[in-house]
């Protein structure tokens, strides 16, 4: 027995505890494979010895392998249902078919061709279950992950393919060392039924007739349960060693019932692509090796037996979750900090040019002349005040127009003027006063100006002769030439010699002389444009 | 597996060293992103600082520009009386010269005091205040040439600018004498004398 300081991180290591009917082997998986076997006995002082042993050694994963005879097999049929009803249905037909065991395993094996095509389902139980209690209750004690209980039987599935005896009928022949002789019988790759034969003592007997008899019986029985027809031909597939080999290749001679086939462990292995295995009658360390490589889904145990399992694989997870959220924030802050030592460095380039540029700025504004308020208000004054210059006015442009009309009109005296300068073109002449918006139609320029003179031209004709007609003309005619000067936008006649319009009263005398004629007197109004907008 | 089932003292390093994990990792990147922001926040603060004194740097160049363009105009403006105080005894003065010269046989004046005023067209006048004086004109004159020749001495002679804003001229006899001192026209006139200067009482001063 060997120990070692025990260690939380052997989950990559695992063992494999093969439970015969007289011993127990607790096999290691190393780098290469298996690496080392241990042997313990049954009874109790062996149990003791497995447990110490237990104690002592790193706490790996352990897989059971059991090879017993207390191993059952029935193929039955179910109705085909789907989820839970499925298990249900499973969990009673197991609890019917075997009694006192809670080691049970169902294997679904396709549906019926014909009629209800109900499951076809292979129970199997390990009907002893005392013969494991010992060996669980150490593992259980010592908190040891166990992955799972399994048995040889239904780990040889995995051997089929490699003797190509994964089609058909096929019994496969295994020599156990502390088990005995297994005998599995497959159809279409999917084991059927099995069973554990005792195995004398080698050199008691020859062995390859006590085979080839065992051979016959098994096929009988077969026979018997109709898993294979009377007259179908099976594949016997018996692995021994060289030696064995030899002495029953003259024994095996292929029949219409049965065609032989041996294969030495040697060769088996190395299809298996197992390494370094020692030859040997025994298919102990093939099955061990088998197991611990490929990790089968668990058969037999329940979740309390495999808790330590899946808590050491929680364990783990936790442990490379761990490391995982310490190398991320590692990562993250690495990162963050990186970027904020670049933002360092960019602060300080920017308050060195900050300060460069202050110095620059001081020194500049220093040359600067001393001014009452800043430059772009100096301009702003400035343009102030050329705004001004251009909206400076006076009557003068309008009275020049006026009086250049007025040469053409002799008659026509002013008798007042009164003129306003307004940036509208409809603002009142009375001071304090607008005009109401329906006593006069608006004025709307169809070219707008900057500033507007708006005027108003009170006058009469002198001489008058009483010739109304000829007055109204003239007015008239005063205020059309007003109309034909440039910028004039409006002139409107507001009193003219004699109103005849429908609305006013007319009064006078029909024979008026000259001297006592009242006076033909005029008003006109009249708006000048000054610039345009553009201006 | 039930919860019964658990063996929790195989977790309980495992759940610690998480939890630490947990609370370093978190401690890591709660601690990086605060000093990121924190370094972010001050190179963004000397950023800022660096942005606007060289947009005042760059800045510098044009009020230089502007300074040697616009401020000998507004020395000279302010020497006018446009731009600051106004120059009211000037204007007496030119008022006074302009009716001998021109021989006006009556010519008054009001002024009123300055006020805040607020124009008919759309100006920008930044900092200032536009300002205006009403002086209101009323003169018997030979003829309306007298009138324009007044302007034209206020236009030539005046410290400011003004602007005509109204203006009411009426025949005073139907027969013009052209006499020297005939009064053949009255005017009443009203003109604005327009100053900028900076609210307050202070104002501008050169």
């Amino acid at each position: 027995m060997t120990s070692s300081p025990r260690s939380s991180f052997e989950f990559l290591n695992r063992r494999a505890l093969y439970l015969g009917a007289s011993q127990g082997t607790v096999y290691q998986w190393g780098r290469n494979g298996l690496s080392s076997a241990l042997v313990f006995d049954t009874d109790e002082t062996g149990i003791n010895a497995f447990a110490r042993y237990m104690h002592d050694c790193p706490r790996s994963p352990m897989y059971l392998l059991v090879d017993l005879v207390e191993e059952e097999y029935h193929q039955e049929s179910i109705p085909h249902v789907g989820g839970g009803d499925r298990e249900a249905l499973c969990e009673r037909r197991m609890q019917r078919l075997f009694r006192g065991t809670r080691y049970v395993h169902a294997e679904f094996h396709g549906r019926e061709p014909d009629g209800r095509k109900d499951d076809i389902v292979v129970f199997s139980a390990i009907t002893n279950p005392d013969a494991l209690h010992p060996w669980l209750r150490v593992l259980d004690a010592t908190k040891t992950p166990l992955a799972g209980i399994y048995s040889v039987a239904l780990l040889s599935e995995m051997l089929l393919p490699k003797l190509q005896a994964a089609a058909g009928a096929a019994l496969l022949i295994t020599l156990q060392s502390g088990s005995g002789m297994r005998q599995s019988f497959f159809q279409d790759g999917k084991l059927k039924i099995s069973r554990l034969a005792r195995l004398p003592r080698r050199g008691t007997v020859p062995y390859g007739p006590f085979l080839l008899d065992e051979v016959e019986r098994i096929r009988l029985y077969l026979n018997s349960l109709r898993l294979l027809p009377v007259s179908q031909p099976l594949d016997v597939h018996i692995v021994v060693d060289e030696e064995l080999a030899r002495e029953m290749t003259p024994l095996c001679s292929d029949n219409e019932l049965a065609r032989f086939h041996l294969v030495t462990s040697t060769d088996l292995s190395s299809r298996l692509g197992i390494a370094n295995i020692q030859p040997s009658l025994y298919s102990n360390n093939l099955y061990a090796h088998l197991l611990l490589a490929k990790k089968p889904k668990n058969q037999f145990a329940n979740g309390k037996e495999t808790r330590y399992f899946a808590l050491e694989r929680m364990r783990l997870g936790m442990l490379a979750a761990s490391l995982v959220i310490v190398l991320a924030g590692a990562a993250w802050g690495g990162l963050g900090l990186m970027q904020a030592l670049g933002y360092q460095q960019d602060r300080i380039n920017a308050s060195h040019k900050a300060d460069f540029y202050q110095a620059r700025y001081q020194s500049a504004r220093a040359r600067l002349p001393k001014t009452p308020v800043g430059a772009y208000d100096l301009k702003t004054a400035v343009q102030l005040v050329a705004q001004l210059h251009r909206h400076k006015q006076s009557p003068l442009p309008q009275m020049q127009i006026i009086s250049q009309a007025l040469g053409r009109f002799p008659a026509l005296k002013v008798d007042a003027y009164t003129w306003v300068g307004s940036a509208d073109p409809n603002a009142s002449l009375e001071k304090g006063k607008t005009r109401q918006a329906e006593e006069l139609a608006r004025i709307n320029p169809e070219v707008p100006y900057t500033y507007y003179q708006i005027g108003r031209l009170q006058g009469y004709l002198e001489p008058f002769d009483g010739n109304y007609r000829q007055a109204l003309e003239m007015v008239n005619e005063f205020a059309e030439a007003l109309r034909r000067f440039d910028d004039v936008v409006d002139v409107r006649i507001e009193e003219l010699p004699l109103d005849v319009s429908s609305e006013a009263r007319l009064t006078g005398a029909a024979n008026d002389r000259p001297g006592s004629l009242p006076v033909a007197k005029f008003s006109l109004k009249i708006v000048l444009g000054v610039g345009h907008e553009s201006v | 597996m039930n919860q019964s089932d658990i063996d929790w003292r195989v977790l309980r390093n495992a759940s610690i060293l998480l939890l630490l994990a947990l609370a370093f990792s978190g401690a890591l990147i709660a601690g990086s992103m605060y000093y990121e922001d924190m370094m972010y926040a001050r190179y963004q603060k000397e950023d800022a600082r660096f942005k606007a004194i060289s947009r005042k740097y760059l800045a510098v160049d044009q009020e230089e520009k502007l300074i040697k363009d616009d401020y000998p105009r507004f020395v000279e403006f302010y020497r006018q009386g446009i731009i600051g105080p106004e120059h009211r005894l000037n204007w007496l003065e030119t008022l006074r010269a302009a009716r001998d010269r021109l021989e006006i046989p009556d010519l008054r004046y009001q002024i009123d005091s300055r006020e805040q005023f607020v124009p008919d067209y759309d100006v920008v006048s930044g900092p200032f205040e536009l300002y205006a004086t009403r002086m209101k004109l009323s003169l018997d004159m030979l003829h309306e040439g007298d009138l324009f020749s007044l302007l034209q001495v206020l236009d030539e002679r005046a410290e400011g600018l003004y602007t005509v804003s109204r203006c009411h001229l009426k025949r005073l006899q139907k027969q013009v004498v052209l006499k020297a001192d005939s009064k053949n026209l009255m005017a009443e006139c009203e003109l604005a004398w327009e100053t900028i200067d900076l609210p307050g009482e202070e104002g501008i001063k050169l």
